[in-house]
């Protein structure tokens, strides 16, 4: 792929919700900076971007990736490969690493792995607890030193009401964005999808919504009596938008997001026992999935995440109670969350750009740079009228294709990513 | 005779009530001993039948044995925890080993739902479901409703009752399908924990109140409790759920005259069921068992025998 230090973009749509433009603006690139003076240049390509969009690139504020080796997931060449194509170029990473991110010593390495091997930015959170098993609290400050940038113990949620206080007291120290996956494991252990009819006629243990309400209680809870910023990870109950947006109203310093999944599909994806929709949270109900719609339109949900966790097809291939929950998901979250939005507001773009690129910087304390003269050009150039079938030709190739959203159609595409200067992702130039 | 058109059974959910009735009239013609069907023995002639029960089942393997020997078929029993055909392998893999000896068809018990559904579309072969996890249990409910046909008549507008652990049952759930789509007024009953209300809006009675639930039934099909399971966390103990749901003989009086009583078996003497109401006229649960064997001779020869 071309490094293009230097071209012209003209005619594209800039939305930016941190600046709230939305308007047509040439940007000129020189030497991967923004300019917005009309200089000319030698090498200069001037690309055409009529009725394309541009905006800020994605922060993805919830990506596994287990194994460096490879052996359980995809490598982080392979993960960030695909964050490329789907606009993100930072992706906090889940402390469910091998190791576990609850020692210095992990997170150093795990970081190291991701600045050799990453095309984009890899941050990372540690554990609230270690080994995240709810039991005592990890070394945050020591974490923190070594390089996290937030702390969560998802994809669990410690089940002790005292350790869950005291860490997150501990961690208001740091500053640390603080990351709940609300669950109760008690409440979730043994099951293989949502609880309710489907779940019965299928003969799979369910996991009631309450498993995730009642996590959602405390975290409001803890943090309306704490005073500390608490971040709701992966929301997937119509319950839990409605406790959040009660617990907004009243001012409690609470955050929250929904996968892009969430918003586009339900139960009905695992009918057939496909493994591959066995998503972490469980695909739920369609009054579920309207309430995480109404929760993005109305402000109650801050963001959208991909919650990609990739996993090889052998481990996927097997009995439906036997499968790891996960399903890709940074290289569709964009077009995903697009579509599914799209029959509800009109010019979704603002909004979702928005949810997958402001408001994330925001939760973790992140600046917002966007399009300042004279910085490395790092944006996304988007397609809102691409036609394209999201199958395994136009997937990138790695080892996982757990995805429910296979040989889907999907109206938006991010057609290329700057990234620092650079373009790490084309299918236009 | 109607060409089957199944390539597999699976469950009864998606079969359509004629080819449920087709099996039942099949099964029939065996049990009476129809000359079109004679000699038995020579209607599998040549076929190979793989039992594959990757969980312990005693009756229902035995009864698909004999089945499968009665049409003549060769079959051979593969059980999961004993054989090293199929130890810490991916039901993928020993799909592909079970093809590899060539079946002509495959019985299959899991602990895992769905997985009979996996396995057909790994494998070219008729499967067979003998129980999937809680998901079904269809030759089971086939032969439920065949002596639920044989006693009563028929199925259209009778009052069945299924009671126990709903939940967890996967006969309950094959039973369900079955019997609405013969139309039966079907009842579930049991304790709230075991039986979850929503399941009403699948057009049944949903009942907690056993006195309420066997009066005017025509059959009442129990459950076994699988209580060593369930018990802790779904209610409190053997001796409390025998005092509020179990049949026993001073409920006799409440039942029809005519009203039977189905058990799939094994049955938890003096927890579902008294042993005075499980040996009386009412019981029809040995009868279940002989019955069995021609409901699963008749689903063997539609899904193996009759294919060119």
């Amino acid at each position: 792929m071309k490094d293009l230090i230097n071209c012209d973009l003209i005619g594209a749509r800039i939305v930016n919700p941190a600046t709230k433009t939305n308007k047509c603006i040439d940007l000129y690139i020189r030497n991967g900076k923004i300019t917005y003076s009309p200089q000319t240049s030698k090498n200069c390509e001037k690309i055409n971007l009529s009725g394309k969009i541009i905006t800020p690139s994605f922060v993805d504020l919830r990506l596994h990736q287990k194994d460096f080796a490879g052996n359980n997931s995809e490598n982080f060449s392979v993960t960030t490969e695909r964050a490329a194509r789907g606009g993100f170029s930072m992706l906090l990473l889940m402390p469910n690493t091998t190791p576990v991110a609850d020692s210095p010593a992990a997170v150093r390495l795990i970081l190291e792995r991701a600045r050799r091997d990453a095309k984009v930015k890899v941050i990372l959170a540690g554990t609230l607890t270690q080994n995240a098993e709810g039991k005592a609290l990890s070394p945050m400050g020591s974490l923190m030193e070594a390089g996290i940038s937030a702390v969560t113990d998802c994809p669990k949620s410690p089940g002790n009401n005292k350790i869950f206080i005291n860490a997150v007291k501990y961690a208001k120290m740091f500053n640390l964005p603080i990351i709940e996956y609300p669950r109760t494991s008690d409440l979730s252990e043994g099951s293989m999808s949502h609880e309710s009819l489907l779940s019965f006629k299928l003969g799979l243990q369910g996991e009631p919504r309450i498993s995730e309400e009642l996590a959602v209680h405390r975290a409001i809870a803890v943090s309306k009596s704490l005073g500390v910023s608490i971040h709701l990870s992966s929301i997937s109950t119509y319950s839990s938008v409605n406790l959040i947006r009660e617990a907004k109203k009243q001012n409690v310093s609470i955050t929250a997001d929904t996968t892009a999944h969430h918003l586009l599909l339900t139960e009905e994806s695992i009918k057939s026992y496909d493994t591959n929709a066995k998503t972490e949270p469980y695909l739920r109900e369609e009054s579920d999935r309207q309430a995480l719609i109404d929760g993005v339109v109305d402000g109650t949900l801050d963001a959208i995440t991909s919650g990609h966790d990739s996993w090889p097809n052998h481990l996927k291939k097997v009995e439906f109670d036997k499968a790891p929950p996960g399903t890709l998901g940074v290289e569709t979250a964009f077009s995903a969350a697009y579509k599914a939005l799209f029959a509800s507001i009109k010019d979704p773009i603002r909004l979702i750009s928005e949810k997958l690129a402001i408001n994330p910087r925001k939760i973790l304390h992140k600046d917002q740079n966007h399009f300042v003269e004279g910085e490395l050009a790092s944006f996304n150039i988007v397609d809102l009228n691409s036609n394209w079938e999201y199958s395994k030709k136009t997937m990138y190739n790695g080892d996982a294709q757990n995805t429910p959203l296979l040989n889907r159609s999907f109206q938006a595409k991010i057609i290329a990513q700057f990234y620092n200067g650079r373009i790490i992702y084309s299918s236009l130039l | 005779m109607k060409k089957w058109q199944h390539n597999s059974l699976l469950g009864l959910e998606y079969l359509p009530a004629e080819d449920i009735k087709q099996i039942l009239d099949l099964a029939k013609s065996f049990k009476e001993g129809d000359a079109d069907l004679l000699p038995t023995d020579s209607l599998l002639r040549g076929k190979r039948v793989i039992n594959l029960f990757m969980e312990p089942s005693t009756r229902t393997r035995i009864a698909f044995e004999i089945a499968t020997k009665s049409l003549g078929a060769d079959v051979i029993s593969i059980m999961g925890e004993a054989s090293s055909l199929t130890k810490g392998e991916t039901l993928h893999d020993t799909a592909m080993n079970v093809q590899a000896l060539g079946a002509h068809g495959i019985i299959l018990r899991h602990s895992s739902p769905g997985s009979p559904l996996l396995l057909s579309e790994m494998v070219q072969v008729p499967i067979i479901n003998a129980g999937d996890g809680s998901h079904e249990h269809p030759s089971q409910a086939l032969l439920d409703i065949f002596t639920l046909r044989e006693k009563l008549g028929s199925i259209e507008g009778k009052k069945i009752t299924i009671l126990g652990d709903i939940l967890f049952s996967r006969v309950a759930r094959s039973n369900l399908w079955g019997l609405m789509k013969l139309g039966a007024k079907v009842t579930l009953a049991g304790p709230s924990t075991l039986l979850p209300d929503e399941v009403a809006s699948l057009g049944v009675k949903v009942s907690h109140n056993l006195h309420n639930a066997i009066e005017s039934a025509d059959a009442i099909m129990l459950l076994r409790i699988q209580h060593e399971r369930q018990q802790a966390s779904h209610f409190p103990s053997l001796s409390e759920y025998s005092k509020m749901f179990g049949l026993n003989k001073p409920l006799d009086k409440l039942l029809k005259r005519e009203a039977i009583i189905l058990h799939p078996g094994p049955i938890n003497r003096g927890v579902e069921i008294d042993s005075e109401l499980a040996d009386s006229s009412k019981s029809v649960i040995l009868q279940q068992v002989r019955n069995g064997i021609f409901v699963r001779m008749a689903i063997l020869y539609l899904l193996i025998g009759r294919k060119p």
